[in-house]
This record gives C-alpha cells, structure tokens and sequence, in this order.
C-alpha cells in the first residue's frame, strides 16, 4: 500500500513543479498591402500559451505567437510577436483575436473581430484576420482605426473550408509542461475558456 | 443590442453638432457654403443679335465663350439645363429618370442606344464635364497624322503645350496620392506593376484629375465659385453632389459670364440658316422651365458649333437638309476613341469600388476616390494603332445594387469558395466584402479607325452606323490585357453587359469623336485646321465666313487618351486664332 502511494506520489509530482500549458499552429492565406503593392501572402504561426491558468486568469488571453511569413516577392520572413484570443473589445463591441508581430524589417497589427452582427457568421469571424503590414519603424493604425476606420489593407484567412487545414490545425494542439493525466484537462480548459468567450457574445443574456 | 446603441450614439451626435451649430455666432457658420447663384438667364432677355452665338457648353463651346467674351456680344446656347451640385440625382430611380429621351429632353444622360455602338454624353451646362470622369491627360504628339498638317506641326513644336498648360491651370488639376488609402488606386497600380513584370505595358501612371481634392474646402476658388473638397464617394459621373468636381460651369462658365457672355440654357439648336448679308441665323427650340417648348431664332455675325460629336454633327445634317451646302465629308470618321468597358470580377482583394454617394459610407469601406484616378499605360508601342490605356473605375452609387445582381448572372461560376462566398454576400444584400466590392470597372482607351458613320434617323435624330465595329483589332487588344490584369489577383474578365448578346451586344462609348472631321480639303473633311466650315462651292480649301466648328467632332481619328483635354487645348487655339 505504502509502495503505491509513493509511487502515486512520484508520478503526480510533475503538477506540482510545472505551469501547464499549451500550444498549436495555424496557416493562414490572403493578401498584404507592403511596398506600394498588393502581394499574395501566406502565414505560418506557432501560438504558446505557457501557463493557462495564467492566460485564462487575465481578460487580455495574451499568447505568445511566432511564425513565418511570405509575401509575395519577398524572402520568408521569421516573426515573433503576441496574440490575444477572444479579449472583450472596448466598447462591448464583440471579442477580439488581435495579432501583433515584427520581424525580418516588417511589423503587423491586425484583428480578427467576432461580433454578434446580422447573419451567421461566426466562423467567418473567427478565421478572418485583418490588418496592416508595414516596414519596422513605420507606424501602424490603431486598433480601433482597423475596426471602424476601415484602415486595414490585409486580410488573412484561415482556410477552414479545407479538410487538410481543418486537420493540421486541429491535430497541432500540444500541451507543455503538463502531467499526462492533465493533457486533456488543460486542452477541455482552453476549448471551455474559447467557448465561454464566444457564449459572452452571442448569449449575454445566459451569462 | 450593438447596433442599437450604435445608432443611438449617431443620433446623439448628429443632434449634438445640430445644437452645437446654432449657438455658434454667425461668422462662425463657414461650413456652410452660399448657395451657388445661376449663371444662366431666362430665355426671354435674349437679344435678337450677337457678334458671336456659342452653341454648347462643353470642353470646346466653354472655352470658346471664355476667350471670345471680352470685347464681343456672345452668347452661349446650351440644349440641357443648369445643374446646381445638390440637384444632381441620387438613387436608382431618379438616376435612371435622367436618361434624356423624347419625353425628358433636359435628362442629365444623353445615352444614344445603336445597333453595335452606344453613345453616352452629358445634358446640361457644362456638357459632358458634369458627367465625366475628370481625367485631363495629354495624347502622344505623334497620333495626329490623319489631322491636318498645321495641328501635326502644333504639337510637334510644342505650341499646343502651351494651350494644354491654360487648360489644366483652368481646370486645376491635381491627382490622388498612395497616402489618400484609396484601395481602387493601389489595386489598378499593383495590378500594372504585375503586368509590366511580365513584360506588358510600362506601369501605373497616376492620373491628373479635374476634381478639387483638397485645395478649397467651403472657398471660392480662383473663379469665385464656392467648392467642397471631395468625399471620395466615387459618383462623379452620376453628378458631383459635393461641388468638388471641376465641371466648366465652375471655371471656364463663370470666367465667360464674368466678361460679359449671356448664358442661356435649355435652348436646343436645330440648324442654322446663312442669311444673305452673310450672317447666321441659328433655328432653335427653348424649353422654359413650366411653359411649353417654343421656337425661336437669334442671328449672328459668327457662330461656333460646340454641340458635341453627335450635336454638331446633327446641327450640320439638318442644315443641310435646309439647304446649307456642306462637305460630302459630314458624318464620316466617328471615332469611339478606342473605349471598351470589362470588369475583373470577384479577385481576392479588396477594392473599394462601390460609389455611397452622399450616403454614408458602408462599414468597411471609407473611401471610394475620384471615379478614374490610375491608368495602366500601354502606349510604349511604335505602332499607334497598337497603344492603349486601361483606366481603373468606380461604381456610382446608384448603379450599385444594379450591377452588383447583374454580374453573378454573366460571370458564371466561381473560382473557388471563397469566390463563392463573396457571391453569396452579394445576393443576400449590399456588403463591402462582396464579390462586387472585390471587383475592378476598367475603361479601357484605345485607337480605332474613326470608320463609323453619323447619319440622321426618321425624326431627325443623330446615330452611329458602324457595323464592323466589334471586329476592329482595338477590341481583342484591349480585352486580352484586361483579362491578364483580371487574372493577376484570381478574378474573372467580364465584358460589360450591354456587350452580352442577351442585352443586345453592343459597345459602348463615352468618348464619341468625330462627324466633322478636320481636313486640308473640303473633299476630305467639314473643317479647316482652325475649325473654319469648308464651303464646297468655292474651291477646296474655302470656307464659310462666321462658322466654326470646335468640340469633339472635329476629330478625324481617335486620340488614345480621355480627350478633354485635347478638345479644350484645340478651342484654346482656335480662340488665340479667332479675328479680333
């Protein structure tokens, strides 16, 4: 009996040493105002959550991103930066998936905005990133311009109609630092917390 | 719940800037231009005889009016109505209603429907200037060799540089930049770019525009004429609401009535009769405004027609139905200036091309721009016949909704899904991210061989004969490189519907040249190289003393470019050339 309680111990020692997290990636296509043109353009993102319970603990939903993007006529370029997954926006206006990233000489900032607007389109919402590319060092619009003052001159899609994107996205989802026993937990957290957010826009009133 | 308090939160602004704006004191109230005071007369203060009768409003009669006023007793006889910006139309409805007819003779849209050809040109003061597309851009100096040899030697010399520099000072040009964040722009030059990548064409070339972009805001301008700056609402051909447009009836007009011209509208000229002393007397029909259409006559010393391609050429016809001798040449060498209308339809990118008038602009979409502000320059060919522009464009607002259901219906299917989707957006209602917003009009400019023919209808009415029309080299030119630049974003070519032969297969021109051609000889054409009519019975270089012919049709051949420019640079000089 003694024998497996340390040994019960030992395995569930791993919880009390690590922040559990997770991570996963996502491509997205479309295109990108940069350099006087319009170029064909292609993302690769890899989004860290280190520490969910942080993440889900603060309204900002911060993540860590990095990735590569392609424009076209340009050299891949590497790029780190932050994501925001389903912050309330300012004014109550929806929730915001906004994604800051420099590298390489340029720098974006974008939006995907999930809002409860006329028809279902949700999905539309939630795959749909626009934004602007610009040199680093240039400024790039606000926020609230990219949302209202129409100052995006990109757009990124998630191409969900696509079964093979569908399915890297889907089977990108890795946890880090987390028990085995806790590896569908923390995944049930992030996809509880992702939904929760989307319910605070959609059904208010069941909140 | 959003939306709602959305709208709250305009209506509380809109009140509070109403409430704001009545306490301001008096002086303050400069957002608030005076009313524009007409420039025309009632019909009824028309003398009986002037030195110089204008006929027409446009590019040639507007300029002529301003540089032949000083010293003379001129009038200017214009067919349509004076326009004020807020009376232009707004909306399907009153739009369509505009298109002049027999039964709306004084409708803003002057659209001749033909066999193979369509003609559109404006109906008012000011001609076609209120319903254009403003780009003033000079033609290559070499693509006169059909016009008579002292035009070649003028823009050869660089004399009509000089005439060009007048004009585009009158009419105060100015272009959009990249930082103006109109997407049409950057979407036309991007695509260029590709093409001359690929070989084809030398770029994008940022077009001199006759709007006020930003040099008067609620001011006079150098005329003393009270203009906005432009929204970028894109309607520019439906009428500028805003003021902003340099129409003639905002610079040369005002400059003509200011040193003494009478302007008198809704007077249509019929013919013209030479009177035994020499003179003119020019036949008219007068539309007063609520009293029946009457006839009427003025006579002058000299008369200059500026009627138009198709109004000259029309004025000159019935003349000669009424005995006035004329060039067998009258009618012959109508030029559609190369023009063919195509859409891309349905690319990845979003353009900003549907035109909100003075509506507010749909979410998503903030500015449309001038209509025309970018061409794709193809005219680096040797062979003129062989050079062309595309001109990218927007889509007024009141054709919108129109053309946003039609062109599902010709496109065919759709690329790919997200292609269908935009579709999709589209029928369901009015989106900026539709299919219909990721789309680009292209007006495409070429050369033709000016082989049309203007003859008179059975109720006197001018049309265009030209069956060979769509088998001219312009069309498939210029139709394969607007489907190369349809293609360089993932869109899809698509003619213009009139051109479908569901809706009749026809062409269309804005641009119609010619009908009186300019020749050395009265065997080969109905002008002299000043404009001067020829008069068959006195040798082949005589003329009619006293009229003139200087607008558009004079044109023997097509010029390549939007001619407005030419066509008010060649009245310049017809007027430096006029006997004091």
């Amino acid at each position: 009996m003694r024998k497996i309680l340390v040994l019960l111990g030992i395995l569930l020692l791993p919880a009390l040493a690590c922040a559990r997290g997770l991570s996963f990636s996502e491509e997205m296509h479309g295109y990108a105002y940069y350099h006087g043109e319009y170029r064909y353009a292609h993302a690769y993102f890899r989004v860290v959550i280190n520490d969910i319970d942080a993440w889900r603990g603060n309204q900002n939903y911060a993540a860590t991103l990095s990735g590569t993007v392609y424009l076209d006529r340009l050299a891949g370029q590497p790029v780190t930066g932050t994501l925001q997954i389903l912050a309330p926006a300012s004014g109550g206006d929806g929730r915001l998936l906004t994604y800051r990233f420099a590298g390489g000489g340029l720098q974006f900032a974008g939006v995907k905005h999930v809002r409860d607007d006329v028809g279902l389109d949700l999905v539309d919402d939630m795959t749909t990133l626009r934004g602007s590319f610009a040199a680093q060092g240039q400024a790039l619009p606000a926020i609230h311009d990219l949302l209202y003052g129409a100052a995006w001159t990109s757009e990124l899609q998630f191409e969900w109609w696509k079964p093979a994107v569908l399915w890297d996205f889907s089977a990108s989802f890795q946890t880090i630092n987390t028990p085995w026993y806790e590896d569908l937990y923390v995944k049930i957290l992030f996809l509880k917390t992702v939904l929760g957010s989307l319910a605070r826009v959609f059904f208010p009133w069941a909140i | 719940m959003t939306r709602h308090s959305s709208e709250r939160r305009q209506f509380m602004a809109v009140w509070g800037s109403l409430a704001a704006a009545s306490c301001l004191p008096e002086t303050a109230n400069a957002a608030t231009p005076p009313p524009r005071t007409p420039l025309s007369r009632p019909a009824g203060q028309m003398a009986g005889a002037y030195d110089v009768v204008v006929v027409g409003s446009g590019y040639g009669g507007a300029v002529m009016a301003a540089r032949l006023a000083p010293g003379r007793r001129l009038c200017v006889l214009e067919r349509g109505k004076e326009w004020l910006p807020a009376d232009f139309p707004s909306g399907f409805a009153p739009t369509i209603s505009e298109f002049r007819s027999a039964s709306q003779p004084l409708g803003l849209f002057d659209y001749r429907i033909g066999p193979t050809l369509d003609v559109l040109a404006g109906n008012g003061l000011g001609g076609t200037s209120l319903i254009n597309a403003n780009v003033v851009i000079a033609p290559d100096r070499d693509v006169f060799g059909r016009w008579p040899a002292a035009i070649q030697a003028a823009y050869a010399s660089g004399a009509m540089d000089a005439y060009e520099l007048r004009v585009r000072q009158m009419l105060a040009v100015d272009t959009v930049a990249e930082g103006d964040g109109l997407r049409k722009s950057w979407f036309q030059a991007s695509t260029a770019k590709a093409r001359l990548r690929a070989g084809a064409g030398t770029g994008p070339k940022a077009l001199e525009l006759a709007v006020n972009l930003r040099r008067y805001q609620y001011q006079p301008n150098a005329q003393g004429i009270w203009q906005s700056a432009c929204t970028h609402c894109g309607d520019c051909v439906t009428g500028c609401r805003v003021g902003a447009k340099n129409t003639l009836d905002a610079n040369y007009l005002p400059l003509a009535r200011n040193a003494g011209a009478e302007i008198y509208a809704r007077i249509e000229v019929e013919y013209l009769e030479r009177l035994a002393d020499g003179r003119w007397r020019v036949h008219y029909l007068s539309r007063p405004d609520g009293a029946a259409a009457v006839r009427g006559q003025v006579v002058a010393s000299s008369v200059v027609l500026a009627a138009g391609a198709l109004g000259s050429t029309q004025i000159l016809l019935r003349s000669r139905a009424q005995g006035l001798p004329l060039s067998p040449a009258l009618g012959t060498r109508f030029s559609a200036n190369g023009d063919l209308l195509g859409f891309a339809y349905n690319t990845s990118v979003q353009t900003n091309v549907m035109g909100f008038g003075d509506g507010a602009p749909p979410r998503g979409e903030r500015r449309v721009g001038p209509t025309i502000t970018t061409a794709a320059d193809y005219r680096n060919k040797t062979a003129v016949a062989e050079r062309f522009l595309i001109e990218e464009g927007a889509i007024p607002a009141a054709l919108v909704d129109a053309v946003r259901l039609a062109l599902p219906a010709v496109a065919g299917t759709a690329q790919d899904f997200s292609a269908a989707q935009r579709i999709a957006r589209d029928l369901a209602a009015r989106r900026t991210d539709g299919a219909l917003n990721h789309s680009m009009v292209y007006l495409g400019i070429g050369h033709d061989s000016a082989s049309g023919r203007v003859e008179l209808d059975a109720q006197g009415n001018a049309r265009v004969v030209w069956p060979a029309l769509t088998s001219e080299p312009f069309v498939d030119r210029l139709r394969a490189e607007m489907a190369q630049h349809a293609r360089a974003y993932g869109g899809k070519f698509v003619d213009s519907p009139r051109a479908s032969p569901i809706f009749g297969g026809a062409m269309t021109t804005v641009h119609p040249l010619g009908g009186c051609p300019m020749a050395e000889r009265g065997e080969d054409g109905v002008v002299d190289a000043d404009g001067r009519v020829f008069n068959p019975y006195g040798g082949t270089q005589a003329v009619y003393p006293g009229l003139r012919v200087v607008d558009g049709s004079i044109a023997p051949a097509s010029i390549g470019a939007n001619p407005l420019l030419t066509i008010a640079a060649l009245a310049e000089r017809a007027a430096d050339r006029f006997p004091a």
